[in-house]
């Protein structure tokens, strides 16, 4: 199958393409040369005048896995009401068929999830906190989401084999051989760490952490679980850098210990995520103010680093979290009101706490805004991605949405003058002119997540890249034009038109695999035997359970010294 | 009654939500208006009037449902006032999240009556509901205020959760009754030999509650106005919940 876009604008940054005239070529599911003059295409789209770019990739989305599917539970409110709301599943209820069924804004299902990101361009999604007592639960989950390419992050950081190690001195080599291991054993694509040892201190009484409080029970503070962490996955050679969430989530004066965690990483490449969350300082009446400028200026200063941002948009969200101590702290604000949380033994927690994010309050409106800056002060747009740590800041359906915020200064300010009247003063976004450009926007949302999670064919549009393409009318409502693109390809098959499906695909799960040394599985397997609940042999997922039996995406590993 | 009357048409019929046919929604609507609206069922919607004969009549002077062999889903769930009467069974979810007004079921009802709608933290908020036949598990769960009879048994966790208010079940329930109950009363007209898990033993004597219930449901012919004790052998508990609920068992 031979397939023609002639005539687009070709945004592909990874190949220092920005807006320029060409005609595009598809060969079944790669991107192709141009075949020469004699090459008869069986189907050519004229997209004149519009905007070509790689499929979206978010970096960070909690679409699969535990705490995702108890937060389906806790708000079956949201799933019955789209069941009776008048029209039947897979009906858009205002003409227009939608395959499948499911159900979902804030907890899509399954379906949902695959359905409502390739409608907006979107051909992959990370499902960034997996943990592995979760994983299998995740993958099946991720193997039931059609259309668009997934992958989990492994949470580590707070499991009591890796503290223990840790604890006693076991040696870095011993821990580079426990992650390695358990990303072949989960099939993952990377590291994360999530509140480093603050999981572990909440089991044992502990309701705060800070950066070098040392931990009750293994006396290992989340410094030293973040740079061993960091260490490893560097020394791996890992492609995506160790994922930090990191300590004090949520609390005011928190940007005095986000810069901490970046001076802790010690020049070794790091990505924080939401870093919305972590950028809060304590000036004014409120004690609550925007920590954005000291942190944005770090960032910038700091190659090594990249982030994403979180960023927070009005109105009903679900807040998911391996975090249990920071979701235990904000469970009075639950709306409605109704929460969990569970410490899950050996491994992490867990709390899901249902959110309204308004814009008539001081705090809601406050987090919107530093959001925008954090997205608006930060320079290089190949290290800060767009997200909104979906759902916690809110559904990944806001990305139009928040697009239009930042390409357009106008409407920014007008939606800054409808919030909460004593927001304003403490933020500096009304003084901000800068508008990201569509050139930026493909850079942010398809080259750089790809680069920065190792993922060669992906995110750009050159000849042997998945032909996952997206074709977008140039209008000037930003928001109208990534929420309704005219073409998707999924690995050359067209599944989208005019922003909506016409045929299924599938996506694959992308993990890698660093080698170990085979010395450290006996020593897994006795905490396996004595401390958990299952032999080792069941923890470990084969390859055909990947995918209905497709099997993992395979990426590879580059092992490094530090230098 | 002037009020206006819904018969299912044929003789067996799939799921149908009936949470949008309440009598203060309909309340001066003309046969042909409710006839026209969407309701759902099954996997898709179909019309009131392509599934219900609809009679002429106001629906706020009550609202009459003839159900045939149709599972009525989520009979007057959320009601806040008025009357329904089903002449048949009810489905699942019966006068879950009701608010107030009169439920009347003449055959069995399903699981949930006068429970919790999916993802909502409290069940029924007051009113009546009262069942002639038998009713499924977890009858009056989360329940906040209101009465619940039941002439016939009810299943699993019969007032599980319950926060406040009275389920009253004239053929005794299934296991783990009261289960996670935090005040409120569940009465059986059967005699309990053991304390259920969660309950400790109260004792027996006539209770001053049973006469303000019996009062309470004068007029309506459920089992208990039949009865004519006001002896039981009461449990106290959940215990885990801090054992402010009751199991009243008639002696």
């Amino acid at each position: 199958m031979l397939t023609k876009l002639a005539g687009g604008r070709l945004f592909d940054p990874a190949n220092g393409r920005h807006g320029e005239v060409a005609d595009l070529w598809l060969r079944d599911d790669r991107i192709a040369a141009d075949p020469g003059p004699g090459a008869t295409p069986d189907a050519v789209h004229d997209v004149t005048g519009k905007v070509v770019m790689a499929g979206a990739i978010d970096i960070h989305s909690h679409i699969a896995g535990g705490k995702v599917n108890l937060a389906r539970l806790l708000m079956g409110e949201e799933h019955d009401r789209h069941r009776f709301a008048g029209h039947a599943c897979g009906h858009d209820g205002i003409g227009g068929d939608r395959i499948g069924g499911g159900s979902g804004i804030a907890t899509p299902s399954t379906h949902t999830t695959g359905a409502r990101y390739i409608e907006m361009g979107f051909t992959a999604a990370f499902e960034p906190a997996m943990l592995g007592s979760n994983a299998r639960h995740a993958h099946l989950e991720m193997s039931d989401i059609p259309y668009i390419d997934t992958g989990g992050y492994l949470v580590l950081g707070n499991d009591d084999f890796l503290l223990d190690l840790i604890a006693t001195n076991a040696g870095q080599a011993a821990v580079n051989d426990y992650v390695a291991w358990m990303l072949t054993a989960t099939q993952s694509l990377a590291v994360k760490v999530v509140n480093p040892g603050g999981i572990n201190a909440f089991k044992f009484n502990a309701r705060s952490l800070d950066l070098d409080e040392a931990g009750p029970h293994y006396g290992v503070t989340p410094r030293s679980v973040l740079t061993t962490l960091a260490r490893a996955v560097y020394e791996l050679g890992l492609p995506h850098p160790l994922h930090v969430h990191g300590c004090n989530l949520g609390v005011p004066g928190n940007v005095a210990t986000t810069l901490d965690t970046i001076q802790a990483a010690s020049g070794l490449p790091m990505h924080m995520t939401h870093i919305q969350f972590h950028s809060y300082d304590t000036a004014g009446d409120r004690k609550f103010s925007s920590g954005a400028a000291a942190l944005a200026e770090a960032v910038n200063r700091t190659p090594t680093l990249s982030v994403d941002i979180g960023q927070v948009m009005f109105g009903q969200t679900v807040t998911a979290s391996a975090d249990t101590m920071a979701q235990r702290h904000t469970a009075p604000l639950a709306h409605p009101r109704k929460w969990l949380a569970m410490d899950i033994e050996c491994d992490a927690g867990c709390g899901v706490v249902p959110f309204r994010y308004r814009d008539t309050s001081y705090v809601n409106a406050l987090q919107w805004a530093i959001g925008l800056e954090l997205f608006l002060l930060l320079d290089d747009p190949w290290r800060v991605f767009l997200t909104t740590d979906h759902p916690n800041g809110a559904p990944f359906t806001f990305y139009p949405e928040l697009i239009r915020l930042l390409m357009d200064r106008d409407y920014r300010l007008a939606k800054l003058a409808e919030l909460h009247p004593d927001a304003p003063a403490h933020t500096t976004l009304g003084s901000i002119a800068r508008e990201y450009t569509l050139a930026e926007i493909a850079i942010m949302t398809r080259a750089a997540p790809a680069r920065i999670l190792g993922l060669a064919d992906r995110g750009h549009l050159a000849p042997g890249a998945s032909a996952d393409v997206t074709v977008y009318s140039d209008v000037p409502d930003r928001r109208a034009m990534f929420e309704r693109p005219d073409l998707v390809f999924k690995g050359g098959r067209l599944v989208v038109r005019d922003g909506v499906l016409v045929a299924m695909a599938q996506g694959c799960t992308h993990v890698v695999r660093p080698g170990y040394d085979d010395l450290i599985e006996r020593r897994i397997a006795r905490h396996f035997d004595e401390r958990l609940g299952l032999p080792i042999k069941h923890f470990r997922i084969q390859d055909a359970e990947i995918r209905h039996g497709a099997g993992p995406q395979l990426h590879p590993c580059q092992r490094r010294e530090v230098p | 009654m002037s009020g206006m009357t819904l018969t299912f048409r044929g003789d067996a019929g799939m799921a149908v939500d009936m949470s949008a046919l309440l009598p203060e929604r309909l309340a001066g609507l003309t046969a042909g208006e409710v006839a026209g609206l969407p309701l759902p069922c099954g996997g898709g919607v179909a019309t009131v009037g392509g599934m219900f004969e609809v009679s002429a009549g106001d629906a706020a002077e009550g609202l009459l449902i003839r159900p045939g062999q149709a599972v009525l889903h989520r009979v007057g769930a959320g009601m806040a006032s008025g009357r329904i009467l089903v002449e048949g069974d009810a489905g699942n979810h019966a006068g879950a999240g009701m608010s107030g007004g009169l439920l009347r079921i003449a055959g069995n009802a399903g699981d949930a009556l006068g429970g919790a709608l999916p993802g909502l933290p409290l069940g029924m908020r007051g009113g009546l509901i009262g069942v002639g036949g038998s009713a499924g598990d977890r009858a009056a769960e989360r329940m906040r205020r209101g009465i619940v009879v039941v002439d016939g048994p009810v299943g699993a966790y019969a007032a599980g959760f319950m926060v406040a208010g009275t389920l009253a079940a004239g053929d005794g329930c299934g296991p783990h009754p009261g289960f996670g109950m935090r005040r409120g009363t569940l009465l059986l007209g059967r005699a309990q030999d053991e304390a259920p898990e969660g309950f400790a033993d109260g004792g027996t004597r006539d209770w001053l509650f049973l006469h303000l219930l019996r009062r309470a449901l004068e007029g309506s012919g459920s089992w208990f106005e039949r009865m004519g004790t006001t002896r039981a052998h009461r449990f106290i508990g959940d215990l885990a919940e801090g054992g402010h609920g009751e199991i009243l068992a008639v002696a």
